[in-house]
């Protein structure tokens, strides 16, 4: 069965947040390049000026506060999965303390170069 | 294996990117055995290869693969038991050592990685090597003859020792794809549409191994597979018999699509690429990763290995 090691479930969690954060952050430009197009057209209608400087406004705000919202989840789900990997990469610690030998299923003839301390089955 | 595979491709698209953060997924280059990475010491290489033998066979897979990719497929097995390796070391008596490696790094620097890698191997393996065939799939092929020019500069031992180098859909000319990727990202950057920006920004973030395979950069400092009169801009490595493996999506060889196309990824090399008296064969109806693990293929290198043993 193939496994992940910690380290690389690590990594890959990572990966993910790194790029959920770089995507919301990418996508939130290109959305405010092509929202302000029509509003910088329609401000140049003296008339009707003031009130498309407040709705963009507004929509600038509410779409900030999405993608804002977007990143703080983003974050607070990386958090929550660095605790349940440290958990049980303490818990991998205190069983390998207790238990001689490496991790189920590998073969110790062949210890690994630089060796993660514990497999996750996935 | 899937997993493994999983992170093998996310290197090669990613693997600079990876390293460079420290990521836990970024493979560090090193041989391996039994899909685990084998220490450099004396005992491990003895437990690995009970019976060493004074010739090596080293492999080197290509992007986005690892050492899986030799596993002759109707096998279905998890590790590649029967593969060029094995049946040359059955054959001929070559110990084989599979590399596996970031394939999203700077071919140079993989190159050099490789050229260290084997002075530790020669440093620790428990006979005397007498002779080493180096066998790479695609980009592998690239790192090889990197890790030659940097092994020469070096003055490492184990450069002497090369008889043969295999080179299996390598593309010395560099890859088509990543021409058409390059050019593509440029005209997706030149649109003044933040959409299109967007999705170009998105492509560029492919690794520098990828990028290095557009003009198949083997070196730092050469930008170029050739040089400012068509020769080679990093010679072969001259002590060594040279063979191109290179495969076509049809059965004619000459057809517009094997000529546009050739094994799905990489076409046939320029004759001028290649110092006279490089051996090339080509398979018809051969795709690109079949190069690796097909036993037409097989039966040509063991054809090569035995012509060049009785020269020898």
């Amino acid at each position: 069965m193939s496994r992940l090691s910690l380290q690389q479930a690590r990594g890959l969690k990572d990966l993910i947040q790194e790029t959920v954060e770089a995507g919301a952050s990418a996508i939130e430009k290109v959305h405010q390049d092509i929202a302000c197009q029509p509003f910088a057209v329609l401000k140049k209608i003296n008339v009707i000026a003031v009130p498309v400087q407040a709705i963009e406004t507004v929509h600038q705000t509410i779409t900030g506060g999405v993608y804002t919202s977007v990143r703080t989840v983003n974050r607070i789900a990386g958090v929550l999965a660095t605790q349940v990997l440290n958990r049980l990469e303490e818990h991998g610690d205190t069983a390998e303390g207790s238990q001689a030998g490496g991790p189920a299923g590998e073969d110790p003839q062949y210890p690994a170069v630089n060796a993660p301390r514990r497999r996750l089955s996935e | 294996m899937w997993t493994d595979l999983g992170i093998s491709v996310l290197n090669g698209m990613f693997g600079d990117y990876l390293r460079d953060r420290g990521n836990g997924l970024a493979i560090d280059m090193a041989f391996y055995h039994r899909n685990r990475p084998l220490p450099l010491t004396a005992e491990s290489l003895y437990q690995a290869h009970p019976h060493p033998t004074t010739k090596l066979c080293i492999l080197l897979h290509g992007l986005g693969c690892n050492e899986g990719v030799w596993a002759f497929r109707d096998a279905a097995q998890r590790y590649p038991e029967t593969s060029y390796g094995t049946l040359l070391q059955k054959e001929f008596g070559y110990t084989p050592f599979y590399v596996r490696y970031n394939t999203g790094l700077p071919i140079a620097e993989n190159g050099k990685g490789l050229a260290a890698l084997l002075d530790e191997l020669l440093a620790c393996y428990p006979v005397g090597i007498a002779e080493i065939v180096l066998i790479g799939h695609s980009m592998g092929g690239l790192v090889l003859r990197s890790a030659c020019h940097y092994g020469t500069q070096r003055q490492s031992p184990w450069v002497g020792k090369v008889g043969q180098a295999f080179y299996l859909g390598t593309p010395h000319d560099g890859a088509d794809l990543e021409k058409l990727g390059h050019v593509a990202t440029a005209v997706l950057h030149a649109v003044p549409n933040p959409i299109t920006r967007l999705i170009g920004t998105i492509l560029n973030q492919r690794s520098q191994g990828v990028k290095d395979l557009r003009s198949g950069r083997l070196l730092d400092d050469a930008p170029d597979t050739l040089g400012p009169n068509g020769e080679p801009a990093v010679p072969w490595l001259a002590s060594a018999h040279h063979y191109l493996i290179v495969g076509t999506l049809t059965r004619d060889s000459q057809h517009v699509a094997a000529r546009l196309f050739g094994d799905a990824l990489v076409r046939p090399p320029q004759e001028n690429t290649f110092k006279p008296g490089v051996n090339v064969k080509l398979f018809r109806r051969m795709h690109h990763l079949k190069l690796a693990h097909d036993p037409r293929v097989y039966r040509q290198i063991k054809r090569w290995c035995g012509s060049d043993l009785k020269r020898s």
